[in-house]
């Protein structure tokens, strides 16, 4: 399935403690690397790079490099699907998270942002990361 | 290959798929070695998603300020 971290993922991921859902997402991706494909859009690479330090972010472009990501670019996302998301009451930041997601085809996103978390007309599954570890079964996943 | 030339993405996305997470754990040990990045450090994760959702909100405006 494919699927789209959403940025504050993969900043809290490699930006804060090891043992947080985040960052134990992107652990269990390195160790079950076939299952999904990730998906990313420039916006959250751009996202990312704003908000940690440059060895942060150079460590999380290697990591997609790891898994061969190529960032999806704004241009090849419908602008149809921005307005459709954003007439459902997302604004307009996270209406481009949700176009790149049903663009793509993904199954699910994975947000801590709670815009996404009980909001209907998405193509998508909103899910924390802690719950999409659940699904796994993986929440006490190892390090 | 010359030792000092810097490994570019276009080399490593060739590796084995093995051999690229071997190099993925390698980052996340790093990261973990290296401790909470200055921006994030004592933040929430709630917090955390705010500062990005101001960073998003930012670039939504910067985007939409430079259209012709």
């Amino acid at each position: 399935m494919r699927l789209v971290l959403d940025s504050n993922e993969y900043i809290a991921g490699f930006g804060d403690r090891p043992d947080i859902p985040p960052a134990r997402l992107l652990a269990h991706f390195v160790e079950h690397p076939a299952e999904h494909q990730i998906i990313v859009s420039r916006t959250i690479v751009e996202e990312v790079r704003r908000n940690l330090i440059p060895d942060g972010f150079k460590d999380f472009w290697s990591f997609l490099v790891s898994f061969d990501i190529s960032p999806v670019e704004d241009w090849e996302i419908p602008s149809a699907l921005h307005a459709k998301y954003q007439a459902v009451g997302l604004k307009p930041g996270d209406a481009a998270i949700a176009a790149c997601a049903e663009a793509v085809g993904a199954g699910i996103v994975i947000t801590e942002n709670r815009d996404f978390h009980g909001r209907s007309g998405l193509s998508f599954r909103p899910l924390r990361a802690e719950q999409f570890l659940k699904e796994q079964g993986a929440a006490d996943h190892p390090l | 290959m010359n030792d000092a030339r810097p490994e570019l993405a276009v080399d490593l996305r060739k590796l084995p798929l093995e051999e690229r997470m071997r190099r993925a754990r390698a980052i996340l040990d790093r990261v973990a070695a290296r401790g909470p990045d200055p921006n994030v450090r004592g933040k929430t994760m709630d917090e955390i998603v705010q500062m990005v959702k101001r960073t998003r909100e930012e670039m939504a405006k910067e985007k939409l300020a430079s259209r012709p």
